[in-house]
C-alpha cells in the first residue's frame, strides 16, 4: 500500500505505473495509516520495488509504504 | 447564423468537448478522489488529464502549479488578493481588463495599494521600457495583459519580465491561452492567468491559475480538499490549497478535451489559421469606405479580435443590424475595459468587436465582410 499527500500524487504515481505496465489498485487508505488524503496505490509485493523505482520525480514521493499483514499495515522500509 | 463572438466566449466547441462533459455525467458523476471507489478514481483521473493538459499548453512541466478556478476572473482575484500586502505598489498596463482594475481599485482602497498605470500605444502596444520604468524598489507586482480582449493586441512577455528586474509578474491570459503559444515557465512568468471557455475551447466555468513553484499566496476560499482531513488547517500541498470545495468536474472533462484538441492540432497551426483569417479580414475591411480599424495592422502582434466603427454610426446599431438582417453575431460596446477604450480612442462609445476563433471559415469572413460593405454604403447614403 503506498501513500501520498494529495490525489493530484495519486493519480501522477499511477500514470507513471501504467507507462511501465506495473499493475495496481486505487483503494480507499485504511484510517491506521493516513488521512492525508482519500486514496492510496496498491501493488503486489512482487511489483512493489519496480514500482517505488518507476517513479522518478522527486515531488512525487509516497508519504509511507505499507505492507498489509494478517496483523494489519505494517510500514515498509525502502 | 455565423458567430463572431469567441472573444467572449468560443461557440461552437469541438465535438470531443461536448462528448467528455456528457462522458462525464452520463458514466462516471463521481465526486473527484474524495471517495476512493471506482468511479471517484474515474472523477479523479479526469481532473488529473485536464490538469496535465492545460499544464502542457501553458508551458508548464509540474502540473500541479495549474490550479482550477471558476475563471479567469476568480483567478486574477486569487492572484491580486492573496500577494498583495498594505503598501504594496503594483504596475498595471492601460490595456488591462475590469477582472484586474476592480480587484486593484477594491486593494487600493481597503489595504492602500499604490497603482500605477502605463500608457500602452493607440494601438495598444506595451512598451517593456516604460513598464520597467515604472517600476521601483517597492514595486510588488506587475500585471500585464497577454491579449486586449478590445482590440487583441499582444504583449511581449519575455522582453517584459526582463526589464521588471525583481518585481513579480502577473500574465492576464484570459484571451491568449489557447490562441498562441505560451512558455510561462521559460518566460519567468510568476503568475498566469486562464479561463477555459474561450480559446482553450472547453465550456464555461472553467479556468485557472499558474502559481510559480515557491510562491505563496493566501487562499481566497478555504474548506475541504479531501486531503490532510484531520486538520482544519488549510493544507499547504498544491493543487489542493487553492481548490477547496468540489471541482467543476463536468467542466473540467471539458476543458481537458479542449485543450487536448489544441495540442492535438498542435499551437502553430492554431496560430497560422488565426493569423490568416485575421489577415483575409483586415484586408477586406480596409477597402471598405467608412470603416474606422483599431490595433495593429501587423498579424504578428496581435490575435484574430478586430474591433471597427462605422463612422457616424452607433456600435449598437452595427450590432442589432449585423444579428438581425445578416445573421452574423459580434459584440458591440465598451467590452468591460473602460482604459483600453481611452487608450485606443474608442471610448465611451466603444466599438465593433469580431471575434475570430479557430473552429471560424473563411466563408464566415467572406459574410462578416459583404454585410459590413452593405451597411457602410447605406450609410454613407
Amino acid at each position: 500500500m503506498i501513500v501520498f499527500p494529495s490525489i493530484h500524487d495519486v493519480m501522477a504515481f499511477e500514470k507513471r505505473l501504467k507507462q511501465e505496465e506495473i499493475a495496481c489498485d486505487l483503494v480507499p487508505v485504511p484510517r491506521d495509516l493516513s488521512s492525508e488524503c482519500g486514496m492510496a496505490i496498491e501493488v503486489s509485493e512482487d511489483d512493489l520495488l519496480s514500482a517505488i523505482r518507476a517513479q522518478r520525480e522527486p515531488d512525487n514521493k509516497p508519504t509511507g509504504v505499507f505492507r498489509r499483514t494478517d496483523e494489519g499495515f505494517r510500514p515498509v522500509s525502502l | 447564423m455565423i458567430y463572431l463572438d469567441n472573444t467572449a466566449t468560443s461557440f461552437p466547441k469541438p465535438p470531443e468537448v461536448t462528448r467528455a462533459m456528457m462522458s462525464f455525467m452520463t458514466d462516471v458523476g463521481a465526486n473527484p478522489g474524495r471517495s476512493g471507489h471506482r468511479l471517484s478514481a474515474e472523477a479523479a483521473r479526469i481532473v488529473f488529464e485536464a490538469r496535465e493538459a492545460t499544464a502542457l499548453l501553458l508551458g508548464v512541466s509540474d502540473s500541479r502549479q495549474v490550479v482550477f478556478a471558476p475563471n479567469a476572473t476568480h483567478a486574477l482575484n486569487l492572484a491580486l488578493k492573496g500577494l498583495l500586502e498594505p503598501g504594496d505598489h503594483v504596475v498595471a498596463t492601460s490595456m488591462e481588463h475590469n477582472a484586474v482594475m476592480r480587484p486593484l481599485r477594491q486593494l487600493m482602497e481597503e489595504r492602500s495599494v499604490e497603482v500605477t498605470v502605463v500608457e500602452s500605444d493607440a494601438a495598444g502596444r506595451c512598451d517593456p521600457g516604460a513598464v520597467a520604468k515604472a517600476v521601483t524598489r517597492r514595486t510588488r507586482l506587475v500585471v500585464v495583459n497577454h491579449a486586449s480582449n478590445v482590440v487583441g493586441t499582444l504583449a511581449p512577455l519575455a522582453r517584459i519580465k526582463d526589464a521588471i528586474k525583481g518585481a513579480l509578474l502577473l500574465v492576464d491570459a484570459a484571451q491568449s491561452a489557447g490562441a498562441v503559444d505560451i512558455h510561462a515557465e521559460r518566460d519567468g512568468i510568476d503568475l498566469l492567468a486562464f479561463t477555459g471557455h474561450k480559446s482553450m475551447l472547453g465550456p464555461q466555468g472553467t479556468g485557472g491559475l499558474f502559481i510559480r513553484p515557491g510562491l505563496d499566496l493566501r487562499p481566497l476560499v478555504a474548506g475541504g480538499t479531501g486531503s490532510s482531513s484531520e486538520s482544519d488547517s488549510q493544507p499547504r500541498i498544491l493543487p489542493d490549497r487553492y481548490e477547496s470545495g468540489t471541482l467543476n468536474t463536468p467542466g473540467l472533462a471539458g476543458l481537458g478535451a479542449g485543450s487536448r484538441f489544441l495540442l492535438d492540432h498542435g499551437m502553430e497551426k492554431v496560430r497560422a489559421h488565426g493569423r490568416d483569417l485575421f489577415v483575409r479580414f483586415w484586408d477586406g475591411l480596409r477597402r471598405i469606405e467608412g470603416i474606422e480599424l483599431y490595433g495593429p495592422d501587423d498579424p504578428d502582434e496581435r490575435l484574430p479580435t478586430i474591433a471597427l466603427n462605422v463612422r457616424g454610426m452607433d456600435p449598437a446599431e452595427v450590432g442589432r443590424i449585423l444579428d438581425r438582417r445578416f445573421g452574423i453575431l459580434v459584440r458591440p460596446g465598451l467590452h468591460c475595459a473602460p482604459l483600453a477604450h481611452q487608450t485606443l480612442g474608442t471610448f465611451p462609445s466603444g466599438s465593433v468587436r469580431f471575434g475570430i476563433g479557430f473552429l471560424s471559415t473563411a466563408l464566415q469572413i467572406d459574410e462578416a465582410l459583404a454585410a459590413l460593405r452593405e451597411i457602410a454604403k447605406e450609410r454613407a447614403r
